[in-house]
């Protein structure tokens, strides 16, 4: 629900209730091709445009061109073809098997989609100077960044631009220092090393460097920013208005160098070598599903290791829809998921669709516990319906649950070792005249059993 | 999908259609109250005219439903406010958007095609005396999408 507000107030500023949902919803921001217009280079939104796919409208996953020369996420056009026979940007003929994939694209979307928080962040830098230096007359560590600012001619685009935010300036802003982490930055601000976000110094040193170092799977974001600051010249000279980012940088890249080095070339190489990878070339077969019987799909069904529960439409639309699945997958993408992945992404989509019928409800539990997933919660499996479900978040989610059997285990294995050692100690002692240790030794072994 | 629906209400809420409002509905995010102006120099002029819009569960592979609130005199539009619009049935493409939708709706507003009708009185009414009905229609849009009593004007 509150996704509805992460970007839009990106342009209209509104309440501030709206900023504080932004912050408060890390987990799936949408992104705009808006959202380069009130940059450095507004022409970006153009690219943007191009790399999103026209019926879903995010990024091309897995794309595949027709023959007459669209490009759309495999998945999408795949579910569109299977109620019509024609392209939906140019309305000729089309079916799936003139579907072909389309490596290069893919590799391109998936680089920049990586590198585009940090372009976003980049671009907009100049902007945010432009504010600091009406209203923040700051210390020393400023009077660069003014000369700098100076030397920037502004464009008429972010003239406008600045003009709009002008009235967050003052005290409020300085006070709604938070909540402005990724675009706003009025405080006196520096990158965090790990995740390479803006932050009020204050608060980077205090607590943010250390919340950072515990969460590891920010580190893969700090990789595409690294890469940029290095590798493009031009943008590199703008990180120099941040004086304390940059020593942060610098101290930081000796550790994410060998990362950084992977990051850079990882598309092009994995596009060099999508040739020689061993493809699992086995298409789904196009069944004539109306005229299996009912005991024949569930053998088909049986087979493939899915669900097999329902009646005959519940599973004709199943297997229609992990052909799909498979077939986009194994066929037209350059990072095939494995099996197990694409079970979840089916039980997923059928928890979506079928929601009302508890008997499938029951399946795709037990489709999951066949993945070895037993202790689903509520929560998480609503997070199914988005498609993306965050293994990491779920790992964090559990993580308590997951300390707390740990705990419980090395307790129940100190007592049973305790209670060992009691024991043997104790056809030692016997002789002793100490009888009441082992009893009550025993006895709380078992309690907290 | 989720994450499209939220890209077009997004984009329609910051980057609006001049003479469209679209806005979705509190407590359902598919359901979306529409305002489209009446185009210039078309019967409808200065009328604004209200329609609901609503995206059906396969959306984009369906085309949304959308639906004239407010009376309206129009060869395509029947006495329901139910549009006959081709990318609303068999043109309809995933590639399309809300916005382009209601951009169509907005076009048929300033050129009706009573040579493929709906409201087949109207129609009739507009070959044989197209002065009488587009007078009608006029008088349709006075008596019914005036802004003061149709809508409290939004801001």
């Amino acid at each position: 629900m509150h996704q509805e507000f992460t970007k839009v107030d990106s342009y209209i500023e509104k309440t501030s209730k709206n900023q504080s949902m932004k912050t408060s919803s890390h987990a799936e921001t949408v992104t705009n091709p808006r959202d380069f217009l009130h940059t450095n280079v507004p022409q970006l939104a153009d690219l943007d445009s191009l790399l999103r796919c026209h019926i879903c409208k995010d990024f091309l996953s897995a794309s595949v061109l027709t023959p007459c020369g669209h490009s759309f996420c495999s998945i999408c056009i795949r579910k569109y073809l299977q109620k019509e026979s024609k392209c939906p940007l140019c309305l000729s003929e089309l079916t799936e098997s003139m579907l072909q994939k389309e490596f290069l694209v893919q590799e391109i979307c998936s680089s920049y989609v990586k590198l585009r928080d940090s372009l976003l962040q980049h671009l907009t830098k100049p902007f945010n100077d432009d504010r600091r230096n009406n209203e923040i007359k700051m210390t020393d560590d400023y009077i660069e960044v003014t000369k700098e600012r100076r030397r920037t001619p502004d464009s008429p685009s972010l003239v406008g631009a600045s003009a709009k935010k002008r009235k967050h300036d003052g005290i409020t802003s300085l006070l709604m220092k938070k909540k402005t982490d990724h675009r706003h930055r009025e405080e006196k601000t520096a990158q965090c090393p790990i995740c390479s976000k803006y932050l009020p110094l204050s608060e980077l040193e205090a607590s943010h460097i250390d919340q950072c170092l515990l969460s590891s799977n920010t580190l893969e974001r700090s990789d595409s920013f690294e890469i940029l600051d290095e590798r493009t010249p031009s943008l590199s000279a703008e990180t120099q208005d941040q004086p304390m980012a940059d020593v942060d940088t610098q101290s930081s890249s000796a550790v994410l160098k060998a990362d950084e080095q992977k990051g850079v070339t990882f598309h092009n190489e994995r596009y060099l070598n999508s040739g020689l990878q061993q493809r699992k070339e086995v298409r789904l077969p196009r069944l004539d599903l109306q005229s299996l019987s009912a005991a024949q799909l569930k053998q088909k069904l049986a087979y493939l290791g899915i669900p097999s529960n329902g009646n005959k439409q519940q599973m004709v639309a199943r297997y229609k829809h992990y052909e799909m699945l498979w077939n986009s997958n194994f066929f037209d993408s350059i990072d095939p998921v494995d099996e197990i992945e694409l079970k979840r992404r089916l039980s997923s989509w059928e928890l979506k669709n079928n929601a009302d019928h508890s008997s499938d409800g029951n399946s795709i539990t037990n489709l999951l516990r066949g993945n070895k997933r037993s202790s689903l919660t509520a929560s998480m499996i609503k997070l199914f319906n988005t498609d993306r479900f965050d293994r990491n978040a779920w790992v964090k989610h559990h993580s308590s649950a997951f300390k707390e059997l740990k705990l419980e285990a090395m307790a129940s294995h100190k007592q049973a070792k305790l209670k060992k050692e009691n024991l043997s100690q104790s056809s030692i002692v016997e002789a002793e005249p100490n009888p009441e240790t082992i009893p009550t030794d025993t006895k709380d072994t078992e309690t907290n059993q | 999908m989720q994450s499209l629906q939220t890209q077009e209400t997004e984009r329609l809420v910051s980057d609006p259609v001049p003479g469209i409002t679209a806005e979705p509905h509190d407590d359902n995010l598919r359901y979306f109250q529409v305002t489209i102006e009446g185009p210039q120099q078309s019967p409808y002029e200065n009328g604004i005219f209200q329609l609901e819009l609503f995206l059906p569960d396969d959306y984009p592979m369906e085309a949304p439903k959308v639906r004239f609130l407010t009376k309206i005199y129009h060869p395509n539009i029947d006495r329901l406010g139910r549009i006959c619009l081709d990318v609303l049935k068999n043109n309809w493409s995933p590639a399309l958007q809300i916005r382009t939708v209601l951009l169509s709706v907005q076009a048929l507003l300033a050129s009706p095609n009573p040579n493929d009708p709906l409201a087949n009185d109207v129609a009739e009414e507009w070959i044989k005396h197209e002065d009488t009905a587009i007078a009608e229609a006029k008088q349709w849009t006075e008596l019914y999408a005036k802004p003061t009593q149709s809508e409290p004007q939004p801001e």
